[in-house]
């Protein structure tokens, strides 16, 4: 079974997006912020990662940065999940190392098409 | 909304444009039918409904065909197809065209999803070096929709249907109320008013023509009529593309067109047919 890990602040939205990416057959772990998330990838690097950019602790972007220098943390495929939609934002999050941008709110078909957009479907 | 009320609505859309109307989700039917309501200033379905049957029937028959036949597309559907279009037609017909452009009419192009799709794919391959100039015509039923396609904006939600992250921000830019796509992007495209069934592009032959959704939704005597418009509209050595699926098993695409081996939903014009002896 494919794994991704949900890091968003909000408890809601990442009981939203557990249950898209549970239906779509993933095992699901969540973090609250950004140096959570990548404690769980250092113990078990995912999949996927699905990335709030605004959180406590550690910010989406640096938790990129830093995932992408860890051993192996090239692999995983990390989709921002934000609701910042600057253009020049969303190319940092490109440039630092996303695969694909998720504008919050979005459906179950945008994060679907994202999903195969990024070749996590 | 009654079984009455549907087949109404269906049989008009039927007559002005040639589309059977799926009235199989009644609710759907009157979602679009409330925004139609709304837009042309009535209270709800009902009165819209009402005013249909009675004093304002030729006033109100095209804005609600417009309302119930609309297109809603995603960016790059069906993405192999488009991608076939893009590294093996749009190269092959560039060298048969030379110095001149290629043309490319996108038929029932909706809310522009399809004609902006192929100008992103234009110009990403300019953009890698390929010497490939299109001209590209759109066009649609509704008035309404041209004049949105035209303005080139999409909603948070449609622009992220299809396109990735890095499309997005390259070819469009936010405005309130959603995205708009970059004037340079805009300009590729011409837009005209176009009933398949009763308007022709005049004397235009395109090398490449777009036209997904609509075979399935035309009524089935009209068919040949629709295929035959089409091919007519090829120059000689020019391509159909239909949505997936759409022409397998379809009898009615012979004699006009032929199926292309390996490539899914694209035709080519067959060099023998001849539109007077059909």
């Amino acid at each position: 079974m494919k794994s991704c890990l949900v890091a968003d602040d909000s408890p809601v939205v990442r009981l939203m997006v557990r249950r898209l990416l549970e239906a779509a057959g993933y095992h699901v772990r969540e973090a609250p912020d950004g140096a959570q998330a990548l404690a769980a990838c250092q113990e078990d690097m995912p999949d996927l990662i699905l990335l709030d950019w605004r959180m406590p602790v550690m910010n989406g972007l640096e938790c990129l940065v830093r995932l992408r220098r860890l051993p192996g943390g090239a692999a995983p495929c990390v989709i921002f999940c934000s609701v910042e939609s600057d253009p020049g934002m969303i190319g940092q999050a490109l440039a630092s190392g996303a695969n694909e941008y998720v504008m919050k709110p979005f459906d179950r078909e945008i994060l679907a098409g994202k999903l195969s957009l990024a070749g996590a479907a | 909304m009654t079984p009455g009320e549907l087949e109404l609505v269906a049989r008009l859309c039927l007559m002005r444009t040639g589309r059977r109307l799926d009235t199989s989700v009644p609710e759907r039917t009157a979602a679009r039918l409330g925004i139609v309501a709304r837009r042309e200033g009535y209270g709800n379905v009902d009165d819209l409904l009402l005013a249909l049957r009675t004093s304002e029937a030729e006033r109100l028959a095209w804005p609600v065909v417009e309302g119930l036949t609309a297109f809603e597309r995603g960016f790059m559907e069906d993405p192999k197809v488009l991608q076939q279009v893009a590294r093996r037609i749009l190269p092959h017909l560039a060298g048969v065209k030379g110095d001149e452009p290629v043309r490319i009419w996108c038929a029932a192009a909706g809310s522009g999803q399809d004609p902006y799709s192929l100008a992103i794919l234009t110009q990403e391959a300019a953009a890698m070096g390929g010497d490939l100039q299109v001209e590209i015509y759109a066009s649609d039923l509704s008035v309404k929709g041209i004049e949105r396609a035209r303005k080139g904006v999409f909603s948070h939600f449609e622009i992220q249907k299809g396109l990735s992250a890095r499309q997005m921000i390259d070819h469009f830019q936010p405005v309130e109320g959603g995205w708009q796509a970059a004037s340079s992007l805009r300009d590729m495209i011409r837009w005209r008013r176009v009933n398949l069934f009763s308007d022709t592009l005049g004397s235009m032959r395109f090398d490449l023509v777009v036209c997904r959704g609509v075979l399935p939704q035309t009524a089935t005597h009209l068919r040949p009529t629709a295929v035959v418009n089409l091919a007519m509209s090829l120059a000689e050595e020019g391509f159909l593309v239909l949505g997936r699926g759409e022409g397998e098993g379809e009898a009615d695409l012979a004699p006009a067109l032929l199926a292309l081996p390996g490539l899914d939903a694209i035709y080519a014009r067959n060099p023998a047919f001849r539109t007077l002896e059909v």
